[in-house]
């Protein structure tokens, strides 16, 4: 660190150093900091009374192994000697690896130097007579070179180029020279980062515009898709209604079961359509949940009823255990609750096999109503218990099993987030070969 | 509906299929039944006609469902309680803009077996509770 502060005869030193640095580290962007530090040392610290006419900053380039201009001053000599030389001054690049370089050396022995014969400086990329040609133009007697170092490394050099002799330089002109480049690396380094923070943020923000715009062009074609599957799939399943129910002649059994397995299948997609609109509507948060008080063991009632049918057709044992005296109150959109159960009871229904057995029961408690949906089905293993409520979480295992249906793998991840809309929660306990239990907890308020 | 005069329905609807059995279903049941391929003819029959019932597609050539309902109610003087939406077309924003213009309900064409739609319009013809009705 800088060892000024033990130095109080230095005090205007400091304090020239201070505002400079102030300078440099109120500035965030990159070009503008190192422009700041070329010419604050001429014009804020008044160096260019004492016969500093060019300031270079020069830092090392990893990837190209080079030591590149940054900035000069703008200074009338900073520009005669620009003009004067063969190459861009930002294309005026050391290579590392030449050793005999001065500022290269000053680079590697992390210490300053000086020299009053520019080709020291300047070779390579210049031959010895164009850089001696160029400093007699611009009438520099001395270059004095110093490391700018970060904490870690030493990064780059800066060059101080003088109309005086080097034995005319004082201590203290040395002391504030090298105490300044301490704090220019410092300033580079953050600057750096601030403008690849920057950087990083713009090419974030327009990612994220884009990002957005696909958003949208998404949305449209979910529903352009979907509507579009929609129509020839109602043309499907409407004829083969009609077929199934409104035929002229009596159909034969083989072709009655034809039509209801088509009837069945384009129900299933018409299905599938209609799971995929509502998680894409849950993945833009446009659900909507229209809240009221109801009695929920009057929506199971319905589900119950709904499914009783099919329950009979599998021998199923299916019973509502409830509470004829008791209201079982919570507060939630009916219709998506319903959407819930039906689910959960249909997928019981699913993994049930025959003469099996599903109960839907309630429980009540201070905070709001417990729905528990328990089958004697094929049960679910403990590593897929958790991978049930996410999207596309089918199961092999259980569904080769027990349904010839095989779903869409989106009910339960939307159950339970209509659930947690209700701010209620779905949970499963289930063992493999005896059954599962859904049981879903809702508030009251 | 022998003894009074059959309710009198207009089915906007431009697939074929679709047309020809929406208007086979409710003739059966006795129904006046008129229909529009498209949005152009259907501008002309709503602007001309009354109608006890208007089932009315969205996704139609020449003006879609919605420009329909703007253009008829920037003629002033009308209600869209004979209008129901019939369509596959599930966007929020669209069921939001139907439910501006007071339409009385929307349909998913695809959620709906023959027997089920029958029974939604004569709901709607009859007053009665309807699945599909808008709030």
């Amino acid at each position: 660190m800088l060892d000024y502060i033990q130095k109080p005869h230095q005090k205007q030193t400091v304090e020239a150093i201070w505002r400079l640095e102030k300078l440099i580290l109120d500035t965030l962007d990159f070009n503008d900091v190192v422009q700041s530090i070329v010419d604050g040392i001429l014009h804020e610290l008044g160096f260019l009374k004492l016969g500093y006419r060019i300031v270079v900053l020069a830092l090392v380039n990893d990837e190209k192994k080079v030591l590149e201009r940054i900035a000069i001053s703008q200074t009338k000599e900073a520009v005669k000697a620009v003009e004067a030389s063969p190459m861009p001054f930002q294309s005026i690049d050391i290579p590392l690896r030449a050793n005999k370089n001065l500022c290269i050396k000053v680079l590697k022995d992390h210490k300053f130097s000086y020299t009053e014969f520019w080709p020291d400086i300047l070779c390579p990329p210049f031959t010895p007579e164009k850089a001696k040609a160029i400093q007699e133009k611009v009438g520099i007697k001395t270059s004095f070179v110093c490391p700018v170092r970060t904490k870690q490394k030493t990064i780059g050099v800066m060059i101080f180029s003088l109309v005086k002799e080097f034995s005319e330089i004082s201590e203290d002109e040395k002391e504030l020279i090298l105490n300044f480049t301490d704090i220019v690396g410092l300033a580079v380094q953050n600057a750096k980062l601030y403008s690849t923070v920057e950087e990083a943020s713009h090419r974030l923000k327009k990612a994220n515009h884009r990002l957005k715009e696909l958003d949208v062009l998404k949305d449209e074609f979910v529903s352009i898709a979907s509507h579009e599957l929609r129509t020839p799939m109602t043309a499907i399943k409407s004829y083969l209604w009609m077929a199934i129910n409104k035929s002229p002649q009596k159909l034969s059994p083989q072709l009655k079961k034809y039509l209801d397995i088509s009837y069945q299948s384009t129900e299933r997609l018409i299905h599938l359509v209609n799971d995929m609109l509502t998680v894409s509507r849950i993945e833009r948060n446009k659900i909507e949940i229209k809240k009221e008080q109801f009695d929920i063991s009057e929506t199971l009632q319905l589900v119950y009823e709904e499914l009783k049918i099919s329950a009979q057709e599998k021998n199923i044992e299916f019973t509502l255990l409830k509470d004829k005296d008791k209201k079982y109150m919570v507060l939630g959109d009916k219709e998506k609750l319903r959407e819930v159960f039906q689910n959960l009871v249909g997928n019981a229904l699913k993994f049930t096999p025959n003469k099996g057995k599903i109960t839907i029961a309630f429980k009540k408690d201070k905070d709001g109503v417990q729905i528990a949906v328990s089958d004697t089905g094929s049960g679910i293993r403990k590593e897929d218990q958790s991978k049930l409520f996410k999207k596309f979480s089918k199961i092999d295992y259980s569904y080769t099993k027990h349904s010839s249906q095989p779903g869409t793998g989106l009910g339960l991840y939307i159950s339970k987030q209509i659930i947690s809309l209700h701010h209620g929660s779905i949970t499963v306990q289930s063992e493999v070969e005896k059954g599962s239990t859904f049981t879903v907890n809702l508030p009251q308020k | 509906m022998t003894d009074q005069i059959a309710k009198k329905i207009i089915v906007v609807e431009d697939e074929q299929y679709l047309r020809d059995l929406y208007i086979q279903i409710l003739q059966q049941e006795g129904y006046r039944v008129d229909s529009a391929e498209d949005g152009d003819i259907a501008f002309e029959k709503l602007s001309k006609n009354q109608y006890d019932l208007v089932l009315l597609d969205v996704i139609l050539p020449k003006m879609d469902g919605l420009q329909i309902l703007e253009k008829l109610s920037k003629m002033g003087g009308r209600k869209f309680d004979n209008t129901v939406l019939l369509t596959n077309l599930g966007q929020d924003l669209v069921v939001a803009k139907a439910l501006d213009y007071g339409v009385r309900g929307y349909m998913i064409k695809s959620d709906y077996t023959p027997e089920e739609m029958i029974n939604e319009v004569k709901g709607y013809l009859k007053n009665g509770e309807v699945k599909s009705a808008l709030q």
